[in-house]
């Protein structure tokens, strides 16, 4: 008698420890995932400790998105200077003037290559804190045919906080032969957007304020594309790096972003904000998302097109 | 030996229930993001022929009020403070959510021409 009482003792303590250990994983992103459906797919963010292990590795290379006088105070050693500005040169407003996205093949050809990316180069991104900048050339490289790409988790604060080396030693590049593969499947373009209609989820990525147009943020009408639901970018985004599962998985309930529908992602000028909510879905699993090239500088720019903005806000809900 | 058994039950039961409290509490959504426009007011300013108090200083809820005359009820709870200073008594753009007349607001715009709405243009 006395055995058995023991027995169930023991059985029973061993099933509130196991019990008690799952109550802790909850946190783990694992288990959110459980409860949430989202998670980041595998292969998208890199540990500051693993890029650590890294920095010597000649397939790697490692690109910082954060503006040149950042670059060159410090940076990650080895690491190339990308920042968003080689995106918006006056070569590139005219190439999407009548190619509705950001850059020609033959700038990224000569911008990547003189980077020394190759086909056979695994690329880490980083950002300041969040990855909006980062985004931008993830989504160039995934255009144009490179999958090989990663963004550090955290950013360079993570890094420097936990006192990691940095330098302001500019590395030379060896230029490498960058060739493009383009995937006209990841764009939206203003046709395309038409066309659809009502078939696709439109995200506006911008502030609560552009959407509803009054900061008209320098386009040529203030206000968003009719029937975009509007999303700001750091809603997904925390002050360091991207929310966590359970908030993202809050936020995309919230608008009733679903995996099962066409997204396109919009901001000002199509690389930025727009590029973010991009990656951000596709590191989801979100495989029918589009970022629109055009964006508000195109849309608002057609005279022809209707928009939305604060005189279309119904009387009562 | 039984009342052992009871308490051992009870400390699984317990311990099984705590597991699954926060799936329970993730999966209470389905609100609707809306996006309205309206007078900037509290409940109390609604109701007074002239109204000097700024809305900090007002005990009674914060509210909008629709063109169509509909009150709907502001939970601000992570908006900053300047975002209500400067729509106050105002027309403004809110987007939110809809729960009932409650609008739970998750950015709040001042319109465009809108100085302070007196009594007489509510």
């Amino acid at each position: 008698m006395k055995v058995t009482s023991y027995k169930l003792q023991v059985t029973s303590a061993i099933a509130f420890v196991i019990l008690t250990f799952l109550i802790g994983c909850k946190k783990s992103g694992e288990v959110e995932e459980k409860t949430t459906g989202v998670k980041i797919l595998p292969g998208y963010l890199v540990e500051t400790e693993e890029l650590a292990l890294l920095l010597d590795k000649p397939e790697v290379v490692i690109v910082d998105a954060r503006a040149e006088d950042k670059y060159k105070k410090f940076h990650i050693p080895t690491a190339v200077n990308i920042p968003k500005t080689l995106f918006r040169t006056s070569e590139d407003i005219e190439y999407k003037k009548t190619n509705g996205f950001a850059i020609s093949p033959e700038k990224t050809e000569r911008l990547f290559g003189e980077a020394g990316i190759s086909a056979e180069s695994r690329v880490i991104i980083y950002d300041s804190v969040t990855f909006p900048d980062a985004s931008i050339i993830w989504t160039f490289l995934k255009y144009y045919g490179h999958d090989n790409v990663q963004i550090l988790k955290s950013g360079y604060e993570k890094w420097v906080s936990e006192g990691r080396h940095v330098t302001n030693e500019v590395k030379s590049v060896v230029k490498s032969e960058f060739k493009v593969k383009p995937r006209p499947e990841m764009v939206a373009t203003l046709d395309w957007i038409r066309h659809k209609k009502d078939g696709i989820t439109i995200l506006d990525m911008r502030s609560f304020a552009e959407y509803i147009g009054t900061n008209s943020a320098g386009n040529k009408r203030g206000g968003s594309i009719p029937s975009a639901v509007n999303i700001e970018w750091n809603e997904l985004a925390g002050d360091t790096t991207i929310k966590s599962l359970e908030e993202i998985h809050n936020v995309l309930s919230k608008y009733g972003v679903t995996k099962d529908k066409e997204i396109v992602t919009y901001c000002n000028w199509g690389i930025g904000r727009s590029t973010y909510g991009f990656m951000l879905l596709k590191m989801l699993g979100f495989e029918k998302v589009r970022v629109y090239g055009g964006s508000m500088e195109e849309w608002s720019a057609r005279a022809d097109l209707p928009i939305g903005d604060a005189k279309n806000i119904p009387a009562d809900l | 030996m039984k009342g052992q058994r009871k308490i051992l039950l009870l400390l699984f039961s317990i311990t099984a229930g705590l597991f699954f409290i926060p799936s329970v509490a993730i999966g209470g959504e389905g609100s609707e993001i809306i996006v309205a426009k309206g007078t900037l007011t509290t409940e109390k300013c609604l109701k007074e022929p002239v109204c000097y108090l700024e809305w900090y200083k007002d005990p009674s809820s914060l509210v909008l009020f629709t063109p169509k005359r509909t009150v709907y009820h502001l939970e601000v709870n992570e908006i900053p403070k300047w975002k209500f200073n400067s729509g106050f008594g105002k027309q403004v753009a809110i987007k939110g959510i809809l729960k009932g007349n409650k609008i739970l607001v998750n950015d709040i715009i001042p319109l465009e021409g809108g100085g302070k709405m007196s009594k007489a243009c509510l």
